[in-house]
């Protein structure tokens, strides 16, 4: 791997990461480190000084220690898919790559449980339970490159965690190389251990915290049945008052997405599901569980949308027609590039109940800004992702762009809701904290951080505003794209 | 159940009227370096390590409405110190509950609850309460007022305080309010249960029954004299049985499905007694879930391993004291006990020596619930020695509580 090092970083240091790891396994020349950059939020960038790929806790924990001594940044990271700046190396540092731990080490089917390396990808450990009845519940649609570290340090949900939970729902424990080197154990396969409950401060700690070496995950029995529906109604409205009904009928569905007709353009474009391109919104609804108890709710739910002028209500006949109904929505995303060079996936929750009003909000946003907005989304839990298309060469689009998302971000807020549901802080909500919690919340905020990472030097700049108190200003790293 | 003046060392109690006066309350204290003892329904005051140094006890209960309740939106926000079954009571005006079963549910506070992170008889189906805060405000031993988390099921902004303060026994804050996630009720209701041979017979039950799909959400085996005395007395007929139950909750084709499937499973194992009248029910369930609270035995324990530890555990306190009370929980990996009289050789011996060991083997712990002698009231014997981080734990603890006011000397370090 290993060109030419034109790293800012000390001679001595290098060479030690170099022992530590191996030649091989150190990037340090800037062509090379260039890819790592930025990760899936692609509006802000800086270049990691040194990227070291170690295999093993102990080579972790060696490479933390060397950088607590010098007082050098250390930022983890998994697939670099994080939406919110996770993974952007502010002040530069060394960025521990963990792809290569990336082993399933133990199952234990009769208990429940297995154990991961952070690298592995969410989606291998689903494979690997094929044909045990087991498998690992949180499934976020980026499952098939996000590594289940990742998922640790964002607290990631997905499609499924209306019913099942997100990802701190589904670890049991942790092993975390802290600030200064030192590796411990937080939680523990049997649950419930005394003292503080640390793991559950880890999970959602975006590296700030440490650095996550192995993974003690739960394992769902698989639902011994499914039935799917899609919905189409006329309007947005219509759509999000089934979900208030099916809800409050006492129905969880495992699954309760929604899309809006920018996207379903976007999918019949792409795909030809047969959509109906005049529809205003589609809901793609799925109970799970026990065969005995799917029929009704089938017919319940289908009645309910029936009840709020869906247009038509199609129940998928088979495996093969639920993996068609799921098709578009999974791929929802790539058919996005059809409609524009860029796109600006946002993240934010509000009561389900004020779904029709966020809605509403989104779409006068979009024409005050003069951007197109389209929307798929976990609408079962409120959780919604509009998605903002734009073309990044065009600095005046990124600018609008922005302020396009602060507008409908700090609506969630007003709604009673969040600034994001799964994809993290990050960098780029940064500045939202102090909208969302009062000066005394963020200290303690601070203080928890300061406990395990007293320097600061475990992924800085990152989750909470910089230098005590409210009110900060944050600074931007790096450059930003086409600024 | 014994009152907070029997427990803690209270030079004097304040009724902690909102949440300013909590704050004054922990500012003087902290300033003074004064203990604190935070109670809610004084159900739980002997669970830790005892209490020495004489303090102030901050009374919560009037801290007792309910906030916020969308039921809609299937959140509940209520103040720290309201009762349990009053919680209950408002969710299930909406045919709505909280699937967290705790002893005394009509003096426990929601606070409590939380703080103590106490888990009850339908984990298996539900999960654990941290799976339930999404939202808490706690004022920490500085005095300041703190919040985490928010009013909505799904949100990743900031460090989680909701699990961080969940199961902390206030060590970091005295929580003031709390928002909960809320689940409908379930439509049907059955217990089954049936007299096994022996535990290896029911291992092998629980085993078979948790790979088979069922709408299952409590599973194990009560046995010893204390349940004469309580609604499953029918099903007890010696002290020596084991008697296998299984709670069933669903729709009613789920339940239904779930007791033909329960029955084909069993076959050649045991024969199930079906039970569905909800009054009987809900009296079984309250029953399991007062088990762990009850004030006779002069020692109780909890243990907790991964499943398959339950079994082993629960062999080796019988082992120890065969007239010993038990529930075990087969699915969760929980065992609960009452020993008949308080072991001669101590607790050392026989808790940290015969049956900690096992539980660690699976993963697990022992924690005491009840040691009626208040002797060898040990880290050790309380909690079992895990290896846990402690520095870390210290250093979270002193950046929320510097003069260490709140339960001092009552947790893990
Ligand atoms: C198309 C697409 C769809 C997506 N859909 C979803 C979705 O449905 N639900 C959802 O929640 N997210 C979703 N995401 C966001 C993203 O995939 C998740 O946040 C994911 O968990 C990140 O995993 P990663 O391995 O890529 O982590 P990275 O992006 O590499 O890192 C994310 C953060 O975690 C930290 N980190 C990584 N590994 C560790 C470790 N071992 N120890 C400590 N800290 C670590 C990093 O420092 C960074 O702060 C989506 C992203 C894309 C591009």
């Amino acid at each position: 791997m290993a060109s030419t090092s034109d790293t800012t970083v000390p001679a001595r240091i290098l060479s030690t990461l170099q022992k530590i790891v191996g030649n091989r396994h150190v990037l340090s020349s800037r062509s090379e480190r260039l890819v790592y950059e930025c990760d899936g939020f692609t509006l802000e960038k800086n270049t990691p000084d040194v990227v070291v790929f170690p295999r093993t806790t102990e080579e972790i924990a060696q490479i933390v220690r060397l950088c607590h001594e010098h007082g050098v940044p250390v930022l983890p990271r998994g697939a670099g898919t994080s939406l919110a700046g996770g993974g952007l190396p502010v002040g530069g540092g060394v960025l521990v790559v963990l792809t290569r731990m990336k082993d399933i080490l133990e199952i234990h089917p009769d208990d429940r449980y297995a154990v991961v390396e952070p690298g592995c990808v969410n989606v291998w450990l689903s494979l690997a339970l094929r044909g045990t009845g087991l498998h690992y519940a949180p499934d976020p649609s980026s499952q098939g490159a996000c590594t289940i570290g990742g998922n640790v340090a964002t607290n990631s949900g997905g499609p499924h965690t209306l019913k099942y939970g997100v990802t701190v729902n589904h670890v049991l424990a942790v092993e975390v190389v802290l600030a200064d080197g030192e590796v411990v154990v937080l939680g523990s396969p049997a649950e419930d251990t005394p003292g503080l409950d640390l793991l559950g401060a880890m999970v959602g700690s975006e590296g700030t915290l440490g650095i996550v070496t192995k993974v003690w995950v739960r394992l769902t029995p698989d639902p011994q049945g499914y039935r799917t529906m899609l919905a189409i109604f006329d309007s947005v409205d219509d759509a999000t008052t089934a979900i208030s009904r099916i809800i409050g009928a006492g129905i969880i569905p495992a699954a309760l997405e929604m899309m809006d007709q920018g996207i379903i353009e976007a999918v019949e474009a792409a795909f030809q599901f047969g959509f109906p391109l005049d529809a205003g919104a589609v809901l793609l609804i799925e109970v799970d569980g026990l065969e005995a108890g799917l029929d009704r709710q089938q017919q319940d739910v289908t009645q309910l949308c029936r009840d709020c002028r869906a247009r038509e209500v199609r129940v998928a006949a088979d495996a093969r027609e639920r993996m068609r109904l799921w098709k578009c929505r999974k791929e929802a995303f790539g058919a996005i590039g059809r409609l524009s060079p860029s796109y600006c996936t946002q993240d934010g929750v509000v009561p389900r109940t004020q779904l029709p009003e966020i809605l509403r909000r989104i779409r006068e946003t979009g024409e005050k800004y003069r951007l197109r907005i389209v929307n798929v989304f976990h609408a079962g839990d409120g959780n919604i992702h509009p998605i903002l298309l734009f073309d990044e060469r065009d600095s005046d689009q990124v600018d609008r762009v922005l302020r396009a998302s602060h507008e409908i971000l700090s609506a969630c807020l007003e709604l009673g809701g969040s600034v994001t549901g799964e994809h993290g802080i990050g960098v780029e909500k940064i500045g939202f904290m102090d909208q969302m919690f009062s000066s005394s919340d963020l200290e303690a905020m601070h203080a928890l951080r300061q406990a395990f990472n007293p320097r600061g030097l475990l992924s800085p700049g990152k989750l909470l505003p910089t230098a005590g108190a409210c009110g900060i200003e944050q600074r931007h790293p790096g450059r930003r794209a086409a600024l | 159940m014994a009152t907070a003046l029997e427990t803690l060392p209270l030079r004097e109690t304040q009724s902690i009227e909102s949440v300013e006066a909590l704050t004054r309350c922990l500012r003087q204290a902290s300033a003074e370096g004064v203990p604190v003892y935070p109670i809610g329904g004084a159900t739980s005051l002997e669970y830790g390590m005892p209490a020495r140094e004489a303090g102030i006890g901050a009374d919560l209960t009037p801290l007792a409405s309910i906030v916020d309740y969308p039921a809609r939106d299937l959140t509940l926000t209520v103040q720290a110190g309201v009762r349990w079954s009053q919680v209950q009571a408002a969710l299930g005006e909406e045919n709505q509950e909280l699937p967290l079963d705790v002893p005394f549910p009509s003096q426990a506070t929601a606070g409590g609850i939380v703080a103590t992170a106490w888990t009850g008889p339908r984990r298996f189906g539900y999960g654990a309460v941290r799976d339930y805060v999404i939202g808490i405000e706690a004022v920490s031993g500085r005095g300041d007022v703190f919040h985490g988390g928010g009013r909505v099921v799904k949100n990743v902004a900031g460090y989680d305080f909701c699990k961080l303060l969940t199961g902390s026994m206030g060590t970091l804050g005295i929580l003031s309010q709390i928002t909960f996630r809320v689940r409908p009720k379930p439509e049907r209701r059955c217990w089954l249960s049936a007299p096994v041979e022996n535990w290896e017979v029911a291992r092998e039950l629980a085993l078979r029954l948790r790979r088979a799909p069922l709408a299952a959400v409590t599973m194990g085996v009560v046995r010893g004299p204390y349940w004469k005395q309580t609604a499953w007395s029918e099903c007890i007929e010696s002290v020596e049985d084991l008697r296998f139950v299984l709670l069933l909750e669903g729709l009613a084709e789920e339940v239904a499905g779930s007791i033909e499937t329960a029955r084909h499973v069993a076959t050649g194992w045991c024969r199930w007694h079906e039970d569905d009248e909800p009054s009987l029910v809900q009296s079984r369930l309250d029953d399991l879930a007062a088990f762990p609270g009850s004030t006779e035995p002069p020692l109780a324990i909890r243990a907790k391993t991964v499943a398959s530890g339950a079994e082993p555990v629960a062999q080796a306190i019988l082992a120890i004291d065969a007239d010993a009370s038990l529930f075990a929980d087969l699915a969760t990996g929980m065992v609960d006990a009452h020993f008949s009289v308080f072991p001669q050789e101590g607790l050392s011996a026989t808790l940290v020596k015969k049956i900690q060991p096992i539980a660690r083997h699976y993963g697990g712990h022992v924690r005491l619930l009840r040691n009626a002698s208040g002797a060898e009231m040990t880290h050790q014997v309380v909690w079992t020695e895990l290896g846990l981080p402690l520095q870390l734990m210290e250093n979270v603890k002193q950046a929320f509580d510097p003069n260490n006011i709140l339960n001092r000397g009552r947790f893990v370090w």
